[in-house]
């Protein structure tokens, strides 16, 4: 090769590519040559020749790219060599620009990792001993050794790798080699650095030397490396702090002389520390090793699965501030250790001022609090630990306050600094356990600053407007809150662990009881009290601001599930100190219920004016918060189980017994809330009053109510070993002396009150359905409801004005109403109020079906809007049917029946009238107990269902409309409905125990089964699926792959699919099907399995959990038929299934061995691969013979060989129609799992 | 309840009120509304709020069911909308001519006013018509204006 030539061309062709005319050229110039096999001398002579960066830049890529590529062309000498001469030209070129570097540097580290390897011992620590050297050169030297160890780490770890087209093993070995080997001697280089910087800083200032140059030693005379390393370096066996000479006195010197120092000092200090590259070299490669993936805890993952990066970027910062480190027991010297530790926050104090490096500095110190497992020996080690800690973050906060007195306008990092000083506290005392935090010298004066830290966070979290009522930009409230988030997790843990050792089954309790005095717990509460209280005036300071807010709100989220968390945890901390928390949200209360008196009153006064909204929006937001907390306060959500009056309260209300119930703080705040109730449940005459009132705030008293009312209405004795004589009073039973059932009285006139005043907001209704229901599901509460005398006066204005109501709740309230009533334990009585619900139904129906006009009447607005809602209350009815109202209610509904199909028929033009139809009998298959139903009632039922899939088909089938579909929100409403109800179907049948007897008996009696009614719908839907219909949902599924957007529309498409496919082929005369469907529409079936494959495919690619999971089990029950049949009735049968199923089946076996692999979808994707391999045995084969000799290492196919035959000796004969999971199949998964471990390992490339 | 019985009926020529009032909250998806004088379809209806304690105000949006226009408006949900009165009717398709549909009623006279839809709904129609194929029409009839807005072949008996 004429290497000036070639320097010539490389040259130009790096010109060309800066200009835009000329790029494309120069760009395959490059190319060409980067291809070039045994272009490395070439790179070498134009690296040493040229003067242009960007040459050099691209010259050091094409290093990289031909040792990765032609890495077994190269003597391991040749490359070692190599090597050493880039490093040497980096080392005599301090003027390569700085991307320029980093990529020389990332180069050798790549070679280093492609060729460990290869190396012998000797030559695997030079590797280290050249870093040692490197920076024990100072100077230049120095910054070379530190950003090549950074690039090694780098390199090494999980996250950073190159791809260089290696098995994942590969990756595995050489990580675990490295952090065995050189991980820890690297992080002692980067202490020996930090150590020496601070030395040098310490010292500048304090001499207060000026010199700005003396950091940088001049490059003459640096040795150059001739890559022979005989000798050993000797520091990994000296003590590692033997070198670190620190002295803890530089920390208190150099924060006098940092504030002594005149300005003109400090300024020049700041202007050395942002030149100096060694020291932010140093605290980023101290950040990486320090956030090392440790492997040797972390053995559970699979094998091939490669960290990812870029996408998971912002998970992953939340991982690393939240997860803590174990290190290694050998990293003991180096890290718990007084100076090493002291090092860190020194020089934090330093690069305060220099914000790139201050990040860094603060990601190590985030990750040196909280270490724990292995690293320590003893208890006392900890403790140790902890008191240098708790040291140096009290000093932080202490200089974090003075800042804040100090400060006119916050400085640009005082909100990350407040964010990481609460993070590392986090981390230092929930690590710990409690039992040794309390043996820590004077931790309760820690304690007690880090509640004022709570408390100030808190505070600085209200948003700060100005004038015109912006929020100041600058301002960090939002930090101020995340701290915050951060520092009650330490209180709620401190408090449960106090909480449990309390507990009376704890069985160290004499141990600890001596640990916790009464003191520790005293302070505790104050704390807990302190923060809790500042939390509920902060919200009402926020209150404040909230007021002027006039944007357009749309959002759903409600308070109570935003700020759920922060929430419950105030609530475990105001439960510490029950009586105090109480009491002030009971005075507080008292206030704003004064306040809303009084400014109702002014406005019902007419002649003082009016008063403005300002003030009432603030009233509202704060009794809203109020109310808030308390509930939090007094009940848990109790999520699917009795929730139950919190003991630390239970204990108070019985404490307060001799008070008698009126005087009870439980009793005593839920009456304030109720008086709060009455106020603003105004009757439609306070016309002037309504207006200024909020449905926010009646939504959350009855969230209120509903919560509350769960855990102490109608309570039950029986629930509690001690009970407190003033809640059973003031909310028990009759029986019991209770005031309990007139409560619910009450509720029940407050609701339809609120009902009335709020009849067009559908917030506040939903949340009075919502109560309804909850009290509903509790037998003690429903049947409280069922025996008021108000409640039927409640339903009958429910059904009688319904369509007054907003349609979203038409349907849930009739569920409600009807699941209440038909659940009461008193027959007569269930019956009655049965009768009265659907005799409303009936009249309202009958009244316009029965009109003789009807048929020049029915699409008249109001007589559509009549039989809309009569077919929602329908609906209503069939979702609230369980087994013990089957009958009830297939009594009544199936009256109407026939109507039903008629009206399907009579609005086939007005499809919105035609859906709800659908709707009540998709409901209807669905909720209804078949097994609770007679032979004839369940004939009816498919009879029905026949005709109106008739008269559905006849109408709709080949009709072309106008407006497209495709505009509208859900397309194809109808055809899912119909579809779900089609698989509700099949699965009524594999559910029901004695089905398979009663259908057989009803072919048998009445030549009319279930399996022809699944027949025919199928039969009917299919043509009605057109192709646009599938292409559309190929089209969403591309159009969101590209956007990105949220996959729910295609999951609906999907979630049809894969009912349509298991409907198909779980139907038990499907070949009947097949062909009649051929034969009468010339719609070939498999064109639909086509589309439905060219959908599924994809989608088992993109790794998106939920659909990919869905595509599976599309896929299973479609393989799971083929074997069945085939093994029943012989190939012929499945031929059509053979081209779709062996395509599934090399997708699933190649996403097994090559491609990024959820592990949570082993489960599905191993029961697909299973029934498929069943289903395609001879292709199965064909695919493993194919995969093997793909492989181009004959190790690798005889290793791989091996793996497929274990695995093939687990595959079944046979297997049922249906997998019961975890069962059938668990021993093959079992086999799967080790064969993806082993040869995951070697297939895996990157 | 509201006292909103005072239904002001706007009479049409066929004696059948043009709309009908009902309190904006309780009007549906998918079903028809007024907006700025124009019958629609509602293809989407979400509550809002002025501030947090405001009281609910729906937005709607509408397609204009002739001129597939989209038309949004945003009212107090206890305020009055006019729900057009709508009909569907489907007609058999005797000819077509000149632009126009020539259709036959249930009396057995023939209605030749409706103008063959634009775009691809017409052209399917055409060329099926022109194919021989027997078709029936949907015409939908709102405040006096009507259209074709779908098409199917009539089963064969």
């Amino acid at each position: 090769m004429d290497f000036p030539n070639v320097l010539l061309q490389i040259e130009e062709a790096c010109a060309d590519m800066q200009v835009n005319a000329t790029r494309i050229a120069g760009e395959q110039i490059i190319m060409s040559f980067k291809q070039m096999p045994g272009n490395l001398e070439a790179c070498k002579y134009v690296l040493e020749h040229t003067q242009s960066h960007n040459v050099q830049f691209h010259m050091t890529l094409a290093i990289k790219e031909a040792v990765i590529r032609d890495y077994s062309l190269y003597l391991k000498e040749y490359l070692m060599n190599f090597r050493n001469w880039l490093l040497n030209f980096c080392l005599q070129h301090s003027d390569l620009a700085t991307y320029v570097r980093n990529q020389i540097l990332h180069t050798i580290s790549v070679i280093i990792k492609r060729s460990l390897e290869d190396y012998h011992d000797a030559e695997k620590l030079a590797v280290i001993t050249d870093l040692q050297n490197f920076v024990s050169m100072g100077g230049y030297g120095q910054s070379i050794g530190i950003g090549l160890s950074n690039a090694l780490v780098d390199e090494f770890s999980s996250t950073k790798a190159s791809n260089v087209g290696l098995p994942w093993d590969f990756h595995k070995k050489s990580k675990d080699f490295f952090e065995n080997t050189y991980l820890l001697p690297i992080f002692e280089l980067a202490l020996r650095v930090l150590h020496q910087k601070l030395q040098f800083y310490t010292t500048t200032t304090t001499i207060t030397n000026n010199n700005h140059n003396h950091n940088i030693t001049t490059t003459n005379g640096v040795p150059y490396i001739n890559g022979s390393h005989d000798q050993l370096s000797s520091s990994t066996s000296t003590s590692p702090t033997s070198n670190l000479n620190l002295n803890s006195s530089y920390s208190s010197s150099l924060i006098t002389s940092l504030s002594s120092s005149s300005s003109s000092t400090s300024s020049s200090l700041q202007h050395d520390l942002r030149n100096d590259t060694i020291l932010g070299l140093s605290l980023s490669l101290a950040e990486k090793i320090l956030c090392w993936d440790f492997s040797y805890k972390n053995d559970t993952l699979l094998a091939g699965t490669f960290s990812k990066e870029g996408s998971d970027i912002i998970e992953e910062e939340l991982f690393i501030t939240t997860k803590t480190r174990e290190f290694p027991a050998n990293w003991r010297g180096y890290l718990i250790h007084n100076e090493v530790l002291r090092l860190f926050f020194t020089i934090y104090k330093i690069v305060q001022q220099t914000e790139t490096m201050v990040h860094h500095c603060r990601q190590c110190l985030i990750q040196i609090s909280g270490l724990h497992g292995d690293i320590f020996e003893s208890e006392e080690q900890i403790i140790e630990y902890v008191i240098i800690m708790k040291q140096e973050i009290m000093e932080l906060i202490n200089n974090l306050s003075n800042n804040v007195a100090e400060r006119p306008i916050a400085t640009l990092e005082y909100g990350p600094d407040l964010l990481s000083i609460s993070q590392m506290t986090r981390r230092l005392l929930c690590t710990i356990s409690l039992p040794i935090l309390c043996k820590v010298p004077e931790i309760s004066t820690f304690l007690h600053e880090v509640a004022q830290l709570s408390a100030t966070c808190l505070r600085e979290s209200v948003m700060i407007k100005d004038n015109y009522g912006y929020f100041i930009e600058d301002s960090f409230s939002t930090w101020s809150l995340e701290a915050f988030d951060e520092l009650l997790i330490i209180w709620v843990k401190l408090v449960q662990e106090v909480q449990s050792y309390q507990r009376p089954s704890h069985i160290e309790i004499p141990h600890h009881q001596s640990t916790f005095n009464q003191g520790f717990i005293a302070f505790l509460g104050e704390a807990s009290y302190h923060i809790a209280a500042t939390y509920i005036d902060t919200r009402l300071e926020i209150a404040k601001y909230s007021t002027n807010d006039e944007e357009e709100e749309s959002n759903n989220f409600k308070d109570w599930d935003t700020y759920g968390d922060q929430l419950v945890s105030i609530a475990i901390l105001a439960r510490m100190v029950g009586q105090r928390v109480l009491e002030k949200l009971q005075i507080l209360l008292h206030e704003r219920l004064t306040q809303l008196k009084a400014f109702f009153d002014i406005i019902g006064d007419n002649q003082v004016p009016s008063p403005n909204f300002t003030t009432i929006t603030y009233i509202q937001e704060s009794i809203h918060w109020l109310i808030l907390i308390s509930a939090f306060l007094l009940a848990d959500a109790g999520e699917g189980e009795q929730p139950l009056v919190p003991d630390s309260l239970m204990r108070l209300s019985i404490s307060q017994g001799n008070l008698g119930k009126n005087h009870d703080q439980l009793v005593l705040l839920v009456n304030k809330v109720s008086e709060i109730l009455n106020i603003v449940s105004k009757d439609t005459t306070a016309v002037e009053i309504n207006n200024y009132l909020s449905p926010r705030v009646t939504e959350t008293l009855f969230w209120f109510f509903e919560r509350w009312g769960r855990t102490y209405l109608l309570i039950d004795e029986s629930d509690y070993s001690s009970i407190s004589i003033n809640i059973v009073r003031a909310f028990g039973k009759h029986e019991s002396q209770g005031e309990g059932e007139n409560i619910l009285k009450y509720l029940i006139g407050k609701i339809k009150t609120n009902f009335i005043l709020w009849n067009s907001d559908p917030d506040p209704l939903l949340q009075m359905v919502k109560l309804l229901n909850s009290y509903g599901k509790k037998s003690s509460l429903r049947n409280g409801l069922l025996h008021s005398n108000n409640f039927p006066d409640l339903l009958t204005f429910f059904t009688v004005n319904l369509d007054h109501f907003p349609q979203m709740i038409h349907n849930s309230l009739i569920q409600t109403i009807t699941i209440i009533t038909s659940g009461a334990s008193d027959e007569d009585l269930k019956h009655q109020y049965f009768q009265m619900i659907t005799s409303a139904i009936e009249k309202r129906f009958l009244a316009v079906l029965q009109r003789p006009d009807f048929e020049n009447i029915y699409q008249q607005p109001d007589v559509m809007i009549e039989v809309q809602n009569a077919l929602e209350m329908f609906d209503g009815l069939a979702l609230a049917s369980d087994y013990s109202n089957t009958q009830l209610i297939y009594s009544f509904c199936s009256k109407y029946f026939g109507f039903m199909v008629k009206l399907l028929h009579y609005y086939q033009s007005c499809p919105e009238v035609g859906i709800l139809v659908l709707q009540f009998f998709n409901s209807f298959v669905k909720f209804q107990d078949f097994g609770e139903l007679s032979k004839d009632q369940l004939k009816l039922i498919y009879q029905t269902i026949v005709e109106l899939f008739e008269s559905y088909s006849s109408v709709n089938l080949g009709k072309k409309r106008l407006d497209a579909a495709e505009e509208e929100d859900e397309p194809y409403a109808d055809i899912s409905t119909i579809l779900d109800m089609l698989s509700e179907l099949m699965a009524a049948e594999f559910q029901g125990l004695s089905f398979d007897d009663l259908s057989k008996e009803v072919t048998v009696t009445e030549g009319f089964d279930i399996s022809s009614v699944i027949f025919y719908g199928v039969n009917i839907i299919i043509p009605l699926i057109d192709i646009n219909m599938l292409k559309e949902s190929k089209k969403r599924l591309d159009a969101a792959e590209e956007e990105d957007e949220p996959y729910a529309d295609i999951s609906t498409i999907l979630d049809m699919l894969s009912e349509l496919m298991a409907a198909e082929f779980q139907g038990l005369s499907f070949d009947d099907l097949s062909k009649e469907v051929t034969v009468t529409e010339g719609f070939d079936i498999s064109s639909v399995i086509f589309y439905g494959v060219n959908i599924i495919i994809p989608l088992i690619d993109i790794n998106m959990l939920k659909e990919t999971r869905l595509s599976y089990q599309a896929i299973t029950p479609l393989a799971l038929y083929a074997h069945n049949e085939e093994r029943k009735k012989g190939e012929a049968v499945v031929q059509h299934l053979c081209i779709p199923l062996d395509k599934f089946l090399q997708i699933v076996l190649e996403c097994f061995l090559f491609k990024d692999f959820e592990a949570d979808l082993l489960d599905p994707a191993s029961e697909t691969l299973v029934a498929l391999i069943c289903a395609r045995k001879g292709s199965y084969n064909t695919l493993v013979q194919n995969i093997i000799s793909q492989q181009t290492s004959p190790e690798i196919q005889t290793r791989l060989h091996e793996a497929f035959s274990t695995l093939s000796a687990a595959i079944p004969q046979t297997l049922p129609e249906v997998l019961i999971r975890r069962r059938d199949v668990s021993g093959f998964r079992e086999v799967l799992f080790r064969f993806l471990m082993n040869v995951r390992g070697f297939l895996r490339m990157k | 309840m509201d006292d909103d019985s005072h239904h002001d009926f706007v009479e049409s020529g066929s004696g059948a009120s043009a709309t009908y009032p009902i309190q904006c909250s309780a009007l549906r998806k998918n079903g028809y509304v007024l907006l700025k004088g124009r019958p629609c379809k509602i293809v989407e209806m979400t509550t809002s709020k002025t501030g947090k304690h405001g009281h609910a105000k729906v937005h709607l949006v509408g397609l204009d069911i002739f001129t597939g226009k989209k038309l949004e408006d945003l009212s107090p949900s206890t305020h009055n909308m006019d729900v057009p009165n709508v009909s569907r009717i489907e007609y058999q398709l005797l000819n077509v001519d000149d632009g126009f549909l020539s259709l036959m009623t249930s009396d057995g006279s023939t209605k030749d006013d409706v103008r063959v839809p634009d775009g691809e709904l017409g052209e399917k129609i055409q060329s099926d018509f022109d194919d021989g194929k027997e078709l029936l029409i949907t015409i939908i009839n709102a405040m006096g204006e009507e259209a074709a807005i779908s098409y199917k072949e009539a089963p064969k008996s």
